[in-house]
């Protein structure tokens, strides 16, 4: 259960995140190929500062608290992080659009009466 | 390059990106800096995680904290050193700030101008509709 450490931080942000597209309506995850162009330069380079990171000495991994697949150094969970982050990052920016648009409309409408 | 300049440098790319790059803006709406306030709890609490526990650790000579991890104190909030919120602003600004702009693009090679008006201009905070107009 210990690797799972990092693991379940992921799921954690996913669980609390993820509901806000069906909640809200948002619409999000429908748009794949928007995310992938949103994400993936983001993800590009945070990888490789990550890795120049851990080249560095700058932080690194506890083993026993995450899972044994690693890339470029990186454990597998890191990789995940990049994409899972900027996904519920984008969800909450979305949520939050979606709030303030009702709340707009709301107070005009108050207004009107 | 320490941890402390590289977040530094992280923080300036994305706001050159979001100001003058894509020229999103995002940083000048309500929408962008209520939305991080809301990342950026989430992010104390799961980054915590990671670094109370001792998940991540970090060399000392790399951060502004010396080797303890204190709660609060010491370069750190929350367990995490305080470059991690340079870290994470830079991450989220820069996807929003693309998300933001393909919408703008996407949204003006497909189906160009019924989304110019209502909900779709709305969601995307309003902030997609000027690259609609600037296609011929």
């Amino acid at each position: 259960m210990r690797h799972l450490a990092y693991a379940a931080m992921l799921a954690f942000c996913l669980l609390g995140t993820l509901p806000l597209n069906w909640f809200f309506e948002l619409g999000v995850l429908g748009q794949v190929r928007r995310l992938v162009l949103s994400i993936a330069p983001v993800f590009v380079v945070f990888v490789l500062w990550d890795v120049a990171a851990i080249l560095a000495g700058h932080w690194r991994f506890d083993p026993s608290q995450t899972l044994p697949v690693r890339f470029w150094g990186l454990p597998v969970e890191e990789l995940g992080f990049f994409v899972v982050i900027p996904l519920a990052g984008l969800l909450t920016y979305e949520a939050v659009g979606v709030v303030m648009a009702r709340r707009r409309v709301r107070r005009s409408r108050g207004v009107l009466r | 390059m320490t941890y402390t300049g590289a977040a530094c440098v992280g923080v300036v790319a994305a706001l050159v990106l979001d100001l003058w790059v894509l020229r999103t803006r995002l940083v000048a709406t309500r929408q962008w800096w209520a939305a991080y306030a809301i990342v950026m709890g989430f992010q104390l609490l799961t980054n915590g995680w990671l670094t109370g526990r001792l998940i991540v650790t970090y060399d000392p000579d790399a951060i502004l904290g010396s080797g303890t991890v204190p709660f609060l104190g010491d370069g750190r909030i929350a367990y995490a050193p305080v470059e991690d919120l340079g870290f994470g602003f830079a991450l989220v600004l820069a996807t929003c700030a693309l998300w933001v702009w393909w919408g703008g693009r996407l949204r003006g090679r497909s189906d160009l101008a019924s989304r110019q008006g209502g909900v779709g201009r709305v969601r995307s905070g309003g902030t997609g509709r000027r690259h609609v107009d600037e296609r011929p």
